[in-house]
């Protein structure tokens, strides 16, 4: 009853030419722009100028990566980075997740629309427009803490130079700006729960705050776990418009404030290719070795939370 | 007893909220209201919540010559509105091609993408690559090409036309429509919901993008509007560049903070009025986005 299979192989790639086709655009986009840039990254490994491009530079080994690292600069950026990335990773969690349990409470539709609106705009606009506002309070001269400060008899703040605020204000902005949104995620797994269950705690005496520590929160403990497991590979990452934007890239800021993001940046602006290119490839790798070791882990102890 | 108990607890997280809320809306407040503040009185007094005397010669500076906000304009319409077609046309493509069952090459495709959201380049590699190969540097087209296809939203896109039943699919193939008129007549029609959360959050993206910009525009009439935003606030030649091309109006100091704000003001507003009639569709992408592909 079957096709000599000739015929068929024929018409299988006769099918398949117009979904080829399809396919062609998203192939050629990562083609040029995903794999050409990985294969770039020997740039890390080479001398780069612009007249010999990246093929014709000479090899200069893992020199780049040995300067870095024995510089001071490379200490003070893994400080910053992985210590702001743990900070928001986990009090961006407890804020998400306590938002959302408190928003599980509110039954007024009307009221939990606009808290709900109000809450996700911070996410919804840029960080230039994040930056307008941090001016508009620090600014020194004309800023609206240092206006308050005077009308209180003290001294004017240089919020631009002074370091040791930036930690708790990157900290604030950060929260303010990722917390409305990203609490929607636990929310979702709240509204699954069965309604039943609040109602048979209660028959059983349960008060609200026993039911959310024994019906809420073991129910979006998986959500937390695939979240938590999903951000461990970022943490040499972070977002550069924070660490960018909202302290003017001011230099004096630059102990509380870089992050391997913006070294890499300023790496392109001042024209240190190859240099720069051996951090961001560490960057990338480490990334990559955690979201693989971490999934691997996953699913030794619970197949079911794994990505892939 | 009870009842009053009840009542005290579900008040306080309302307080709770309207704090939260106004937290999250009184900062937009406070741009506008500076913009719409007199310079003289921001210079001595500093930025306030409530102007003290209510000014619109910042605005009138601007309108007088409102080139270099009309090239923003344009630049950024054109990225928003031209980028997001064109990536949403190349992902639903290849979402539907790797739906079918008649496709060949999923797998060896699937993997090909995979390798692409886990394996990066890098800023340096790209930006090289971009601008000695394919001479995108300074080039506004960079704005259409950039985040034409992302293995994300591809399998998103698969996950959902998976679920359109086969049988509508397969009547249209024996009327004899082609594989590109299915996915437009057919599946597309019927993913509705998925289309807008892309479509939003990719116009919202590219709306909001200052980073391409900065990297590879030299040239300001290449500018987007976030990219000029962020010169006008840190970079004080830029803003007399600015200044210089504006004739200043008679008797009156030339506004420059008040000018930031105003900037700011008509560069983001639209965004921001406009975002609470297409939120439902944000909140939506985040949920998609949780489904395991």
């Amino acid at each position: 009853m079957t096709k000599p299979p000739k015929n068929a192989l024929r018409t299988r790639i006769v099918n398949n030419i117009p979904l080829a086709i399809m396919c062609l655009p998203a192939a050629i986009y990562m083609f040029c722009f995903c794999y050409m840039p990985m294969f770039g990254v020997v740039i890390a490994f080479k001398d780069y100028n612009y007249v010999d491009g990246i093929l014709g530079s000479p090899w200069v080994g893992f020199e780049h990566f040995k300067f870095f690292f024995e510089s001071n600069e490379a200490a003070l950026l893994l400080r910053n980075t992985i210590l702001y990335n743990v900070l928001f990773i986990l009090l961006g969690t407890f804020l998400k997740v306590l938002v959302a349990i408190l928003l599980y409470e509110i039954t007024s539709r009307v009221a939990l629309k606009a808290y709900q609106t109000s809450i996700i705009l911070p996410n919804f606009i840029s960080w230039v427009l994040v930056a307008y506002i941090g001016y508009a309070l620090f600014s020194s001269e004309t800023g609206m803490l240092n206006a308050i400060l005077n009308n209180l008899g003290k001294q004017d703040i240089q919020w631009y130079s002074e370091p040791k605020y930036w930690p708790y204000i990157l900290t604030i902005f950060e929260m303010w700006k990722g917390v409305g949104m990203g609490c929607i995620i636990y929310y979702a797994a709240l509204m699954a729960v069965d309604k039943s269950l609040y109602e048979a705690a209660e028959i059983d005496g349960a008060n609200r705050f026993k039911q959310i520590t024994s019906i809420s929160i073991p129910t979006i403990l998986p959500t937390i776990c695939i979240l938590l497991i999903m951000s461990v590979g970022g943490i040499l990452g972070g977002d550069f418009g924070l660490f960018f934007q909202l302290p003017r890239n001011s230099g004096a800021l630059y102990p509380v404030t870089d992050v391997i993001s913006t070294y890499v940046y300023r790496g392109l602006t001042s024209g240190e290719m190859s240099s720069t290119a051996a951090i961001g490839l560490f960057q990338n790798a480490v990334g990559l070795v955690l979201t693989l070791g971490t999934n691997l882990f996953v699913k030794k102890v619970n197949p079911e939370n794994a990505m892939f | 007893m009870k009842k009053s108990r009840f009542i005290n607890y579900k008040t306080f997280i309302h307080l709770f909220f309207i704090l939260y809320a106004l937290l999250c809306i009184v900062p937009f407040l406070l741009v506008v209201s500076i913009s719409f503040s007199s310079e003289y009185d921001v210079v001595n007094y500093g930025f306030s919540l409530i102007p003290k005397h209510f000014d619109l010669s910042a605005y009138k500076q601007i309108f007088k010559a409102p080139d270099t906000l009309v090239n923003g304009y344009l630049v950024t319409l054109f990225s928003a509105f031209g980028g997001t077609t064109l990536n949403i046309l190349s992902v639903s493509m290849a979402g539907y091609a790797i739906s079918r069952d008649t496709c060949a090459f999923k797998k060896p495709f699937t993997i090909y993408m995979l390798i692409t959201m886990f394996v990066h380049g890098g800023l340096i590699p790209g930006y090289i690559i971009d601008t000695t190969v394919f001479h995108l540097g300074d080039n506004i087209l960079y704005y259409l090409i950039n985040g034409m296809a992302g293995a994300y939203q591809i399998f998103v896109f698969r996950t959902f036309f998976s679920g359109i039943p086969k049988s509508l699919i397969e009547s249209a193939q024996l009327d004899g429509a082609t594989e590109l008129q299915m996915l437009f007549k057919i599946t597309i029609p019927l993913s509705k919901p998925v289309i807008a959360t892309f479509t939003f959050t990719g116009i919202l993206g590219r709306w909001n993008d200052y980073s391409l910009c900065m990297y590879y525009m030299t040239d300001p009439k290449n500018y987007n509007l976030q990219y000029m935003l962020q010169q006008i606030l840190n970079e004080a030649q830029f803003l007399k560049m600015l200044k210089d091309t504006m004739p200043a109006l008679e008797d009156v100091v030339v506004p420059s903070e008040t000018l930031k704000f105003a900037m700011c003001v008509l560069a983001a507003g639209p965004m921001v009025a406009l975002f609470p009639f297409f939120q439902k569709y944000f909140a939506k992408g985040m949920v998609v986005g949780a489904v395991k592909g």
